[in-house]
């Protein structure tokens, strides 16, 4: 059984061109059908995200699954060959189940690691299985693709650490805090952070949040979106006494929070440990409140070396993960080839077994003078000697170390000992 | 000495003495882990020591949970070891120094828990003390190994 990929990634193709190959804005069925009406293709998967559009195909012909897979690409998205071409790529067999199992992995991603691609295979994989029987070459591999995920994910780093400044902001605050529930946070301003960070505090269940910005407006939508409490600006110095968290966003070009603020609230007995986030350019939170004890602030550019050096960190654990991708895809290939090798040693035997019980009844007819356990001998000797002629072409089956490839091997043996014609065909021929 | 060694109330007294010593330790340990990683957020060179290491709450519940379960232990232990000390000595065992030694100890984990519940104390300045207290406890320690031998 072979297996191919071809598609287009974030590393191959501008957005432009994958949004026009973007199977997302079609129905499920619409194109699977498509994918299995071609003739070689037996088995297939359409994964479509915004970094990538791939289809993985399985069948009996590389060359013509390629082909197939390719027309079935440009046919769908109506787009013309020649345009097109330089942007594809696609790998057949042991590279295209590397591909997968990597991809899966997250190890082909934009940002290294994140979690949402396994998702995107596994649907991808449940849409295909609802609409055709998936034949268990292909079922076999997308399972493995799983496991090996799942495998690179616990005995890698590859996504410990946080890669956006808003969730390595809340992950800091987490090793302040310990568990966010007791926390009260304030939140300065608006933006796609301030919403981010929002979205993820109230998800840690954060005891308070109130939302402060110029436009009181914009607070009363922040508040209602994530349940907060909407407060005016100039109020917030009251109400900062009372936070815990303090997450500063906004375009003020000058110190929201000044030292004397924070300075007024120490005085007022918190002891409390205090976390100002000031992801502001300029700064909105004076950066010498960091020296205050049990105040801790980060600005933009160390929430942006902490993200830097947890990407760094990420690549260096990618490697780890390629080593074991390419010992699984190894793996992949004895289960598949044990798959293929036994039920072939299988034959062997059964037609064997067949031309024993034909030969004894032939000298039980025309020998019959002889007793029952003349008859068990003989049938024990040609037996054994059947045993020893099979035993070498099984060891050629069996045998590692071959050059040719279980596959190969198998497929010479089955021409050798004609194991698709039954045993009759061959009696015509024989004594 | 005879009396007060097989008095029943001695093995109790050793017994809270050393948990109570363990946790002390505890809470040590915990204030030090703690200030650790409050210089790793400090410092905002984040490595692999401050991604190994609990957050600073839950270390400072470590250390006063320690703390007050310490405490309880050295008041128990204090008081058995008055009462054994007064069998032994009716009259001067003001003047042992183990016995000074002790009071002061637990008198001033006494006073830890009164600047962290009623003066709130947190952070650098409340460890310092623990460590204080854990100083006090190691000399009374030694001085009551020393007049055993």
């Amino acid at each position: 059984m072979d297996v191919v990929v071809i598609g287009i990634s974030h590393q191959t193709a501008p957005v432009e061109f994958r949004e026009k190959l973007d199977f997302s804005k079609h129905a499920k069925e619409s194109y699977l059908s498509k994918l299995m009406e071609q003739q070689s293709v037996s088995s297939g998967l359409v994964l479509s995200t915004c970094n990538r559009v791939e289809v993985y195909a399985a069948g009996q012909s590389e060359t013509a699954l390629l082909n197939d897979a390719e027309k079935f690409l440009q046919q769908f998205h109506n787009v013309n060959p020649t345009e097109v071409r330089h942007f594809f790529y696609s790998k057949t067999n042991r590279e295209a189940v590397k591909h997968l199992f990597r991809v899966a992995s997250s190890l082909d991603s934009l940002v290294i690691g994140e979690p949402q691609i396994l998702g995107q295979v596994k649907e991808a994989y449940f849409d295909a299985r609802s609409m055709t029987p998936i034949d268990p070459f292909f079922e076999r591999l997308v399972q493995k693709a799983f496991s090996v995920a799942k495998r690179v994910r616990t005995e890698t780093k590859i996504a410990e650490q946080s890669v956006s400044v808003s969730h390595t902001a809340i992950e800091l605050a987490e090793k302040i805090f310990g568990e966010l529930s007791h926390c009260r946070v304030l939140m300065v301003g608006a933006g796609e952070m301030v919403e981010i960070a929002s979205r993820s505090l109230v998800q840690r269940g954060v005891k308070r949040i109130l939302f402060a910005n110029r436009t009181y407006e914009h607070s009363v939508e922040l508040a209602q979106s994530y349940g907060g409490l909407p407060i005016l600006l100039p109020q917030m110095d009251e109400y900062l006494v009372e936070a815990d968290m303090v997450f500063v966003s906004t375009s003020a070009p000058f110190y929201l929070i000044t030292r004397e603020k924070v300075e007024a609230v120490l005085s007022k007995g918190k002891q409390s440990p205090m976390f100002f986030i000031d992801i502001s350019v300029p700064r909105n939170v004076d950066p010498s409140i960091h020296e205050l004890e049990e105040i801790y602030l980060y600005n933009i550019d160390d929430l942006k070396g902490i993200v830097d050096a947890n990407l760094q960190m990420r690549k260096e654990e990618a490697e780890k993960a390629e080593t074991i991708i390419e010992a699984e895809v190894a793996r992949f290939y004895q289960g598949v080839e044990k798959l293929e090798v036994a039920p072939l040693i299988r034959n062997l035997q059964d037609k064997y077994e067949v031309v024993l019980r034909q030969e004894m009844e032939r000298i039980q007819s025309r020998f019959s003078g002889l007793t029952a356990q003349e008859l068990l001998v003989l049938e024990k000797s040609i037996s054994s000697a059947i045993r020893k002629v099979l035993n070498d072409p099984i060891l050629f089956l069996k045998g590692e170390g071959n050059p040719r490839s279980s596959l190969e091997r198998a497929e010479l043996l089955r021409q050798i000992f004609r194991l698709d014609h039954k045993v009759k065909e061959e009696e015509d021929g024989s004594v | 000495m005879t009396g007060t060694l097989e008095n029943f109330l001695f093995p109790f007294h050793l017994g809270v003495l050393l948990i109570g010593f363990a946790c002390f330790g505890f809470a040590s340990l915990a204030a030090l882990v703690y200030l650790i990683q409050k210089h790793e957020l400090k410092s905002k060179h984040l490595g692999k020591l401050f991604l190994l290491l609990p957050s600073l709450e839950t270390l400072d519940r470590l250390a006063v949970r320690s703390l007050i379960i310490g405490t309880v232990c050295l008041t128990a232990g204090v008081a058995t070891g008055l009462y054994l000390a007064h069998l032994v000595w009716p009259r001067d065992w003001t003047k042992d120094p183990k016995v000074l030694f002790s009071f002061a100890t637990w008198l001033w984990f006494l006073l830890l828990l009164g600047v962290r519940y009623k003066a709130g104390w947190r952070g650098r300045k409340f460890f310092v003390l623990i460590f204080i207290g854990f100083l006090f406890l190691v000399l009374t320690f030694l001085v009551s190994l020393w007049r055993w031998m």
